[in-house]
């Protein structure tokens, strides 16, 4: 491993600093966050969406000039950050505007920059690594973060996702119908229960079984503990109630969602949009509108729908819920070779769009960006080393301390200088209050990815 | 040039630290029970489902089931669970309290050698069917030869002693569901 150079040891002790004034944890400040209900709801746009159809659009002479393809043929709009940041956005967000001032946009966020694969991507977003590896959902229901562990670490009221995690076996795809079935059925069912002399022999196998090593006694372990957890589960299940069958599919799942997280039956939802962003074809890229502005209005229901739900006597669920939207990757700005009006778009992990909302978020920022903003702006070398073509936007380097993007062009691609989605979990993490140890690198013999201070309220 | 730059984001991003869930056997799936408990009580002709036994439709995929995108094919939500313990208590429960009915007028399609075995089983209290031949042919009809025989013994001695005098159909339920949620026969080896 080679030494850090004197730039990287002065930026790291700087922000290493940081993380020493932020105020310890007493025990009756950790009491206080143990009662204080916290939930998180991730909202997935499968298949790579472009954020040029969101918050990270370009003007319409860019498209004029060839350079990138916008089937909406409308010209983007500034987004004004309260930090100062500007960002342009697409007139597809509209139905956002209301709820301005309550999520931040965060533009040119690297994913796996070595890798272009959904897959390798999707699980960078989960795991933190191209090849899976621990999910951070699970790490938000930790008991280390001061709270009681909810059942499940999560429920999944819609279509399962394709990521390849470890620790996803408390995140459950139940769907709303299927779970308010099920609720009926458990109040019939009698929770198996100690004290019955079957439930007790069944437990004595599985425990006998579940003595020693190996994987077959580790798996007999984990039964014996999902046995012990399962009368609450049973009982904290049966108390759901099916949803309006008059309701929208989003509402229908939000529904399910806050009683889930009522009950304490799940930490967090994932939720999958049911449009699929992938679009390499330019017949399939044409219809980007279309799909935008339906899984913007979904996103726009959901928002308005934690509104206007209850969590409990004071509280809406979206006073209690930290809410992410984000996709596994970006997208080019077009294929070469194709014409403007006719062209497909590829994968680009090297700018990506996040939105980030809710409790502990302060809203109405935007952090971050990504360059080529216009038909005249000039590449850096380092985006000419590693996008000849420039058929891609890449993030710009980014000022952590300051929370502003860098507008010098580098020669050289440092990942570390940049917004990555390591940034973003870590600071999901510190919202949370997960231990350190689940903190993300940049990358490999990188340090930590730095927490987002200024997002958090 | 950028072959260089590629190999640096590559290492940069496949970080060794995964910090991967303890390796454990995880459920063989609702597809794969079903099959193995097929093969050998029902007629090949009228396959056993255990889906029909879930107590709501759409939580297979709950128990342990296969999942593909692209190349990639991955068994998910395998590893035991307080919910997935829960579904398949309640499954092999009803699944059970089928086999149980079954003494007085059969509830599902079995063959004609499963027929038989049940039909010696469900004299119980009767001494006929405390014997040893009984019981053991019972145990591998349903378990197979998955588990160690130190795990019929223990099965064995309990029904001997705690269902002594309980009901047929009662005891063949819990006989029943005694096995199937065992994890010999739940968990891959």
């Amino acid at each position: 491993m080679t030494a850090p150079t004197r730039r990287q040891f002065l930026k790291y002790a700087a922000l290493g600093g940081g993380t020493l004034l932020l105020p310890p944890i007493g025990s009756r400040e950790a009491a206080a966050v143990a009662r204080e209900p916290h939930f998180f709801l991730m909202i997935v746009l499968n298949g790579g969406a472009d954020p040029a159809y969101m918050f990270d659009a370009r003007p319409l002479a860019m498209t004029r000039a060839g350079r990138i393809q916008n089937y909406l043929g409308q010209e983007p709009f500034p987004w004004r950050g309260d930090n100062g940041i500007a960002t342009l956005a697409s007139p597809l967000v509209k139905p956002l505007m209301p709820f301005r001032d309550w999520f931040s946009v965060l533009n040119g966020v690297y994913m796996a920059p070595g890798f272009d694969g959904h897959l390798q991507n999707m699980n960078s977003l989960f795991a933190g690594n191209p090849f899976g590896g621990d999910s951070f959902i699970p790490h938000l229901n930790l008991a280390e973060t001061g709270r009681a562990p909810a059942s499940l670490d999560a429920v999944s009221p819609s279509a399962p996702l394709a990521v390849n995690v470890d620790n996803h076996s408390a995140v459950a795809s139940l769907n709303p119908w299927a779970a308010g079935a099920l609720a009926g059925k458990l109040k019939q069912l009698r929770p198996v229960q100690g004290g019955d002399p079957l439930a007790d022999f069944m437990r004595a196998r599985i425990r006998a079984n579940g003595d020693g090593p190996g994987r077959f006694a580790g798996g007999a372990g984990r039964m014996l503990a999902g046995l012990d957890g399962a009368p609450v589960v049973h009982r904290k299940l049966a108390l759901l109630t099916p949803p309006r069958p008059d309701r929208s599919p989003e509402l229908q799942a939000l529904d399910f969602i806050a009683q889930c997280f009522r009950h304490a039956i799940a930490r967090s939802a994932i939720y999958v949009l049911p449009q699929f962003f992938d679009v390499h074809a330019a017949e399939h890229a044409k219809t980007q509108p279309k799909l935008f502005a339906s899984a913007i209005a979904q996103i726009a229901e959901l928002i308005e729908g934690l509104d206007e739900t209850p969590f409990d006597a004071e509280r809406s669920m979206l006073d209690v819920t930290t809410v992410m939207v984000a996709s596994e990757f970006g997208r080019t700005m077009r294929i070469s070779g194709a014409p403007i009006h006719n062209t497909g778009t590829n994968h680009n992990a090297l700018s990506n769009s996040v939105l980030l909302g809710g409790k502990g978020i302060r809203g109405g920022l935007v952090i971050g960006s990504s360059d080529l903003a216009n038909e005249r702006a000039q590449a850096s070398g380092a985006h000419l080393a590693m996008d000849p073509a420039l058929e891609k936007t890449m993030g710009t380097p980014f000022d952590f301390a300051e929370m502003r993007p860098i507008t010098e062009l580098p020669d050289e691609f440092e990942l570390d200088d940049h917004l990555t989605i390591g940034s973003v979990i870590n600071t999901v993490y510190a919202l949370f209050g997960v231990p350190k140890e689940h903190h993300r690198a940049v990358g490999r013999n990188l340090p930590v990815a730095p927490v987002l201070r200024g997002l958090l309220s | 040039m950028r072959r260089f730059l590629a190999i640096v984001l590559v290492l940069a991003f496949s970080a060794a630290g995964a910090e991967a869930e303890v390796l454990t056997s995880q459920f063989k799936g609702l597809a794969a029970a079903s099959r193995e408990l097929s093969s050998r009580i029902a007629p090949k002709e009228a396959p056993l489902e255990l889906a029909h036994f879930l107590p709501a439709q759409d939580l297979e995929a709950l128990l342990g089931s296969w999942a593909g995108f692209g190349s990639e094919h991955n068994f998910r939500n395998g590893v035991p669970n307080a919910l997935n313990m829960m579904i398949w208590h309640a499954t092999l429960s009803r699944f059970a309290a089928a086999v149980g009915e079954s003494c007085a007028r059969p509830r599902l399609a079995f063959h004609p050698r499963f027929l038989a075995t049940l039909k010696k089983l469900c004299a119980w209290p009767a001494a006929e069917a405390k014997s040893e031949a009984a019981l053991e042919e019972f145990w591998l009809a349903v378990m197979g030869y998955n588990a160690p025989e130190s795990e019929y013994r223990a099965w064995r001695e309990f029904f001997l002693a705690a269902y002594a005098g309980k009901p047929a159909s009662e005891t063949v339920a819990a006989m029943t569901l005694a096995i199937t949620m065992n994890p010999h026969f739940l968990l891959h080896k």
